[in-house]
């Protein structure tokens, strides 16, 4: 079985379980529903990344700038050599794009916990509701990688390139303009449905197993490639606000080890309000 | 007595999460009914049961039967539930 380009990114369940007490390791629950999620029960030792309040700007939409970041990494306990594990509730999706904004902020050792919650929970491993504390610290953050995020601009630029290609992670229902955004999530809707034009679809899902492991290298290749996706070109991925796409961002870059990803993170909340961007949507047989 | 299967769609980005639907099919509930909530994953169960716990919620039933885990939870103390359900 080939091995993915950066295995490294990757540590499993029983790594993370031995190294619970590493001083060197700072695990993070990053949720976008802690009530439902690390409230509820936690890996020991995980501290707590509340997605809405810490991970994005208090005030505009965007992500945390930089002096947020430093500010959660000395919260948590963390230098830039902390060993940093991540996973978190709604399948790992918040985990992903707070992987993306550590990475942007020039984080070295990011790593995912494969599997997240649901491998951990369903192989028994402890769970506490204990919530931990650890000795601030200082932390001086890179400046921020602009070529791990697209914005509306960049992407309006590249339409009809094909050295370029749009990756859709939405579900099918999204990506052919069926539905929008479901009322759970009403800062999510769109004045528009349908999808970026030339953008191709393929559900985030597709990435991961029912554990919500990742698929192997060789299923991963086939997946996107099948596509027309493929590491010549450049790939901009979206979502409807940039946290599924991130979990798609993160297999491309990392686990492929496509030279160019980017994640666009206004995604399709932005798109779809946009005034005269084009649009592409399945019109329904009259 | 209403069920509530959480293995049947799992798109939860075009749906509610797993516990926010038992949370509000509980709600919905009146005194003395019950809610089976249904699912192969254990993720979902251990949450349920995490949250019925914490909520003051009886657990009437907890089996786990062909990979598929089946939780009952009380509503009223007619029914062996600690009284009205709780918000959200």
């Amino acid at each position: 079985m080939a091995e993915y380009a950066h295995p490294e990114v990757l540590v499993t369940t029983a790594w993370t379980e031995e190294h619970l007490k590493d001083p060197q390791v700072r695990i993070l629950e990053v949720d976008y529903d802690p009530s439902s999620a690390y409230e509820l029960g936690h890996i020991p030792g995980a501290v707590l990344v509340d997605w809405k309040q810490d991970i994005n700007h208090s005030l505009r939409r965007d992500i945390l700038p930089r002096e947020q970041f430093e500010r959660l990494m000395t919260r948590v306990g963390a230098t830039p050599d902390t060993t940093l594990l991540l996973y978190g509730d709604m399948r790992n999706w918040f985990a992903a794009f707070a992987f993306w904004t550590f990475k942007i902020y020039g984080h070295q050792d990011v790593r995912f916990i494969n599997g997240g919650r649901r491998k951990w929970i369903e192989e028994g491993r402890p769970i506490t509701e204990e919530v931990p504390s650890f000795s601030p610290t200082s932390y001086s953050a890179a400046e921020a990688n602009g070529g791990l995020r697209s914005f509306l601009t960049d992407v309006r630029q590249i339409l009809g390139r094909d050295d370029f290609s749009l990756v859709d992670v939405r579900s099918p229902a999204e990506y052919k303009g069926e539905i929008a955004a479901p009322p759970e999530y009403a800062t999510e809707g769109a004045q528009r449905t349908g999808h970026i034009p030339g953008a191709v679809n393929i559900p985030w899902a597709q990435a991961i197993q029912d554990d919500d492991t990742f698929k192997t290298m060789e299923q991963l290749r086939d997946l996107y490639s099948a596509q027309g996706v493929t590491s010549e070109q450049s790939v901009i991925t979206y979502c409807r606000i940039g946290e599924r796409s991130s979990h798609t961002w993160f297999v491309l870059k990392f686990l492929l080890g496509y030279p160019v990803v980017s994640n666009y993170d206004g995604s399709w909340s932005e798109w779809g309000n946009a005034v005269g961007v084009p649009v592409e949507k399945e019109l329904a047989a009259p | 007595m209403v069920t509530i299967d959480l293995g049947a769609a799992e798109e939860v980005c075009t749906e509610p999460g797993a516990l926010v639907q038992v949370k509000r099919a509980y709600a919905r509930l009146t005194s003395g009914e019950r809610l089976e909530v249904r699912s192969p994953i254990a993720e979902h169960a251990f949450a349920v049961r995490a949250w019925a716990r914490r909520s003051g919620i009886q657990v009437v039933a907890d089996d786990r039967v062909d990979g598929v885990t089946s939780l009952v939870l009380a509503t009223g103390p007619e029914d062996g539930g600690q009284g009205t359900p709780p918000p959200g």
